[in-house]
């Protein structure tokens, strides 16, 4: 029978594409729905909570989009850092001669995923007391999500066909070649999976920035809830699921439209 | 105050939180390994319910967790129940997903025997397709544990109970005493745990799955 | 063992019709399959013969139309206490890997509530049927065996709760030819014994003449081109759809499917291990025959050999002459099997046997005479 093995089913939950990227074109549809629909609500709704002054303030659409911009580059600098580092590491990991260190870095991803985000900011703002915030948050997110990239780009390699890999080496292809030519754009799907995973992991966790004085919409919450303003505080949840939903179908999109055709 | 003696120190008080951690978790999990067996079993059969479940589950999943929690602070106060309502969400993906995907991918010619030999629905369910997902399921009851055990720490900001407490405190003394040993015992504590649950599973699925089905 | 024979079948005007779809999948098949036969329902694919044959236990539920098994109304029953009662094996044997091999052997008896021990002789009483040591294979996963292993515990499943109906859907498809062979061959003894009523769908034609006591011809929409025996197809086919089926060598194939117990057999004088010799001399005499078979008193297995000139001036019983018979054939050989025996040994006289019990004898001439008839029939057609 086909009960799929273990490290499959592992893929089929972390970064297998999800139905919006193998389903049809309907289901790309459907988050944008969601996003606007939430969009909408929200307005509406602090709209009729008929917010008071200090938590107009804090609603105030420069300082939204601030918090936003700040967000945005949180998430966009760590994942560059990320990818920059995981794609080529995961690469030279999964060369013949470091095959054997597989298991454990899959292991140690494995259990990573216990690890608490808010844990790793903490820690390292306390170590760097006098480091920039921002940056201190872009090392935690960058150390927090480099294992599952590095662990999407080696399964992506591992599960081609070995025997599509030596059909290339033995019609006289180069090792680089074979590489470039067949062993990449056969893992692209799930390596351009893991490449969305990474983009919203680091979306959420740039939330907790906040924290550290980095900013972000975390600090939408963080102020909502110290100052017990639930519009605040909704509004910036919205805001930071409605932005990860985006991210999410955009990663969705380069899936579908990127992927080498035929695979 | 080196680590180890803050860790022997406040010894009591940090079992209390591991145990309150552990037990949320647990909890947490539990439920969402019901949910999602239930919302699996129901909808598995039909291609566009399984769809319309795993999408519903891939969207709560997609929203950041600390906006998950801060989205039910409205709803349920500061406490616990927000917290173990955020965590139960925040599970139910990799459960509802590798169940589906289990039970789906039980080979049709399985069902077809045992339905030839006069099982009824309930009893091709029990004895054969779950038995026979098992292992798949399993798995995704692990990774949503993993998750959930990272993410758990965040229910200290929502005043709920486990280790995110030192992780807080570690926070709030930033630059005083003890900062980084809080910090540090709340996310050690954490990853043993994490490192403790994955242990027991690979246990469970020894002692839970069938011999004719490892390879 | 108890010993449930088969029962017979009948289809009525059974069409199934599936949504959406113009054609039936079946349409109005009327048959009747006997008791204790094995039907063959052969035809390419998408000829509908899975189908009928998962209608017989309600697998597939029908549109329209009577199933009547044993003159009962299949539809009136519960669907699944009905599949309980019927046997059914699938491709590779459809084997659950998470349970053992008597696991999946008892499941039917554990449904019906069976008590343990019952249910623990069953299993190993079926094992050693189907030729599988108990101790060496009952606490063994299906991956543990080998395909022709795992078709094997197949068969016993189905037969786990005696059931007089047998449903097999292309049983020997996944293994070797050699394997498949040798499971046709146990499936034919066990039928030799228990005589149930089998359905056996295939798309081998090959299988089908081996196999079955009738063969269905089937067509698009399960049309019922040719229902008859072996022998007969393969001597008048009735149209180009089963010539074709039949391929090249229809009269070669006549010679693996006519059966010795098919042909007019020779006949000897048969006596009594206590006659007394003298009087058999005399009675060969009087029939101008040279050679007397000596049958066991209660099996009616030919045990001696005795011929007239050794009892010339003999007296006392005939069990102290002559010799001991060495070599027999079944009825259920082919004559292509009786030639090569008969050809093998030096015996001019081969007793015939059908369930171990005489039944008549061939010479080389009888089998080459029933072989030149067969050619001729299958020339002309």
């Amino acid at each position: 029978m086909t009960v799929t093995t273990e490290a499959a089913v592992e893929v089929a939950t972390d970064v297998a594409p999800s139905p919006s990227a193998t389903g049809s074109a309907w289901h790309l549809l459907i988050t944008p729905a969601i996003i606007v629909a939430a969009g909408i609500a929200l307005f509406v709704g602090v709209r009729a909570a008929e917010p008071n002054e200090s938590e107009l303030r804090s609603l105030e659409a420069s300082f939204v989009l601030r918090l936003l911009g700040q967000h945005i580059s949180l998430a966009a600098v760590s994942s560059v850092i990320v990818l920059a580092v995981a794609i080529p590491v995961g690469i030279a990991l999964s060369r013949k001669g470091a095959r054997l260190v597989t298991p454990a870095i899959l292991g140690i991803a494995n259990i990573g995923q216990g690890a608490p985000a808010i844990g790793v900011i903490v820690i390292l703002a306390v170590i760097l007391p006098t480091a920039a915030p921002f940056w201190v948050a872009i090392l935690a997110l960058s150390l927090y999500s480099v294992l599952p990239a590095l662990r999407n780009t080696m399964v992506g390699l591992q599960q081609v066909d070995p025997a599509l890999v030596e059909a290339g080496r033995g019609i006289g292809m180069s090792a680089t070649r074979t590489l470039l030519t067949v062993e990449l754009p056969l893992a692209a799907p799930i390596m351009l999976a893991g490449i969305r995973t990474t983009l919203v992991l680091n979306v959420g966790v740039a939330a907790l920035a906040a924290f550290i004085g980095a900013g972000g919409l975390g600090e939408m919450i963080a102020a909502g809830v110290k100052l017990q303003q639930n519009v605040v505080l909704i509004t910036g949840s919205v805001l930071i699921a409605m932005l990860a939903l985006g991210i999410d179908w955009l990663g969705a999109l380069a899936e579908r439209y990127l992927r080498p055709k035929g695979v | 105050m080196s680590f180890w003696d803050y860790v022997t120190s406040r010894w009591d008080l940090l079992a209390f939180e591991t145990y309150q951690h552990a037990s949320m978790v647990f909890q947490c999990v539990l439920a969402a390994t019901i949910i999602g067996l239930a919302v699996a079993i129901a909808s598995y059969r039909t291609p566009w319910l399984a769809n319309l479940a795993t999408g519903t589950a891939s969207v709560i999943f997609t929203v950041p967790s600390f906006a998950l929690f801060g989205l039910m602070i409205p709803l349920f106060g500061l406490g616990v129940v927000p917290s173990v309502v955020a965590l139960t969400l925040y599970a139910l993906l990799p459960i509802i997903r590798n169940c589906i995907v289990g039970l789906a991918g039980v080979d049709p010619a399985m069902v077809d025997a045992a339905r030839g030999m006069g099982m009824n629905r309930a009893m091709v369910l029990a004895r054969v397709e779950l038995p026979l997902a098992w292992p798949v399921i399993l798995t995704g009851i692990r990774v949503s544990t993993m998750l959930t055990m990272g993410v758990a720490a965040i229910a200290a900001y929502v005043s709920g109970p486990g280790l995110g407490d030192e992780i807080f405190s570690g926070l709030a003394r930033l630059g005083g005493a003890n900062a980084l040993n809080a910090a540090l015992a709340g996310t050690i504590g954490i990853i043993l745990l994490a490192l403790l649950f994955d242990a027991a599973y690979i246990l469970i699925g020894r002692l839970t799955t069938s011999r004719g089905l490892r390879v | 063992m108890s010993d449930v024979g088969g029962v017979q079948i009948d289809l009525r005007n059974l069409t199934k019709r599936y949504p959406g779809q113009k054609k039936p999948a079946v349409d109005d098949v009327t048959m009747t399959i006997n008791a204790g036969e094995i039907v063959v329902f052969v035809g390419p694919s998408g000829s509908g013969k899975t189908t009928t044959m998962k209608l017989i236990n309600r697998l597939i539920e029908p549109t329209s139309g009577e199933i009547l098994i044993n003159g009962e109304d299949a539809r009136r029953k519960k669907a699944d206490d009905l599949r309980r009662h019927i046997g059914y094996v699938i491709q590779a044997g459809g084997l659950f890997p998470h349970m053992t091999v008597a696991d999946n052997i008892a499941i039917v008896p554990k449904i019906l509530k069976w008590d343990k021990k019952r249910i623990a002789a069953r299993v190993d009483e079926l094992l050693a049927m189907v030729g599988l040591e108990p101790a060496v294979y009952a606490q063994r996963y299906p991956r543990q065996l080998s395909g022709g292993q795992q078709q094997r515990v197949g068969v016993a499943r189905a037969l786990a709760a005696d059931p007089p109906v047998l449903l097999m859907d292309e049983p020997f498809g996944a293994v070797d030819p050699i394997t498949r062979a040798k499971l046709q061959d146990e499936l034919l003894s066990l039928q030799d014994e228990l005589s149930k009523t089998i359905v056996f769908v295939t798309h081998d034609f090959d299988e089908a003449v081996k196999i079955g006591d009738r063969i269905a011809v089937l067509a698009e929409g399960s049309r019922i081109v040719q229902y008859a025996e072996p022998a007969e197809i393969l001597a008048n086919p009735a149209d180009d759809f089963v010539r074709g089926f039949i391929g090249e060598n229809g009269a070669m194939k006549l010679l693996n499917v006519t059966r010795v117990a098919d042909i007019d057999l020779d006949e000897a004088l048969t006596v009594d291990p206590e006659a007394d010799a003298a009087e058999v001399h005399r009675a060969l005499a009087d029939r101008d025959e040279h050679w007397a078979v000596v049958l066991d008193r209660t099996a009616g297995r030919p045990v001696r050999w005795v011929n007239r000139e050794e009892l010339a001036d003999a007296s006392g019983p005939v069990e102290g002459f002559g010799g001991p018979v060495d070599v027999t054939i079944s009825g259920r050989s082919t004559l292509q099997e009786a030639l090569e025996a008969l050809l093998r040994s030096d015996a001019e006289l081969v007793p015939v046997v059908v369930k171990r019990r005489y039944r008549g004898l061939v010479t080389l001439n009888t089998v080459q005479q029933a072989i030149a008839t067969l050619r001729e029939r299958a020339r002309k057609s």
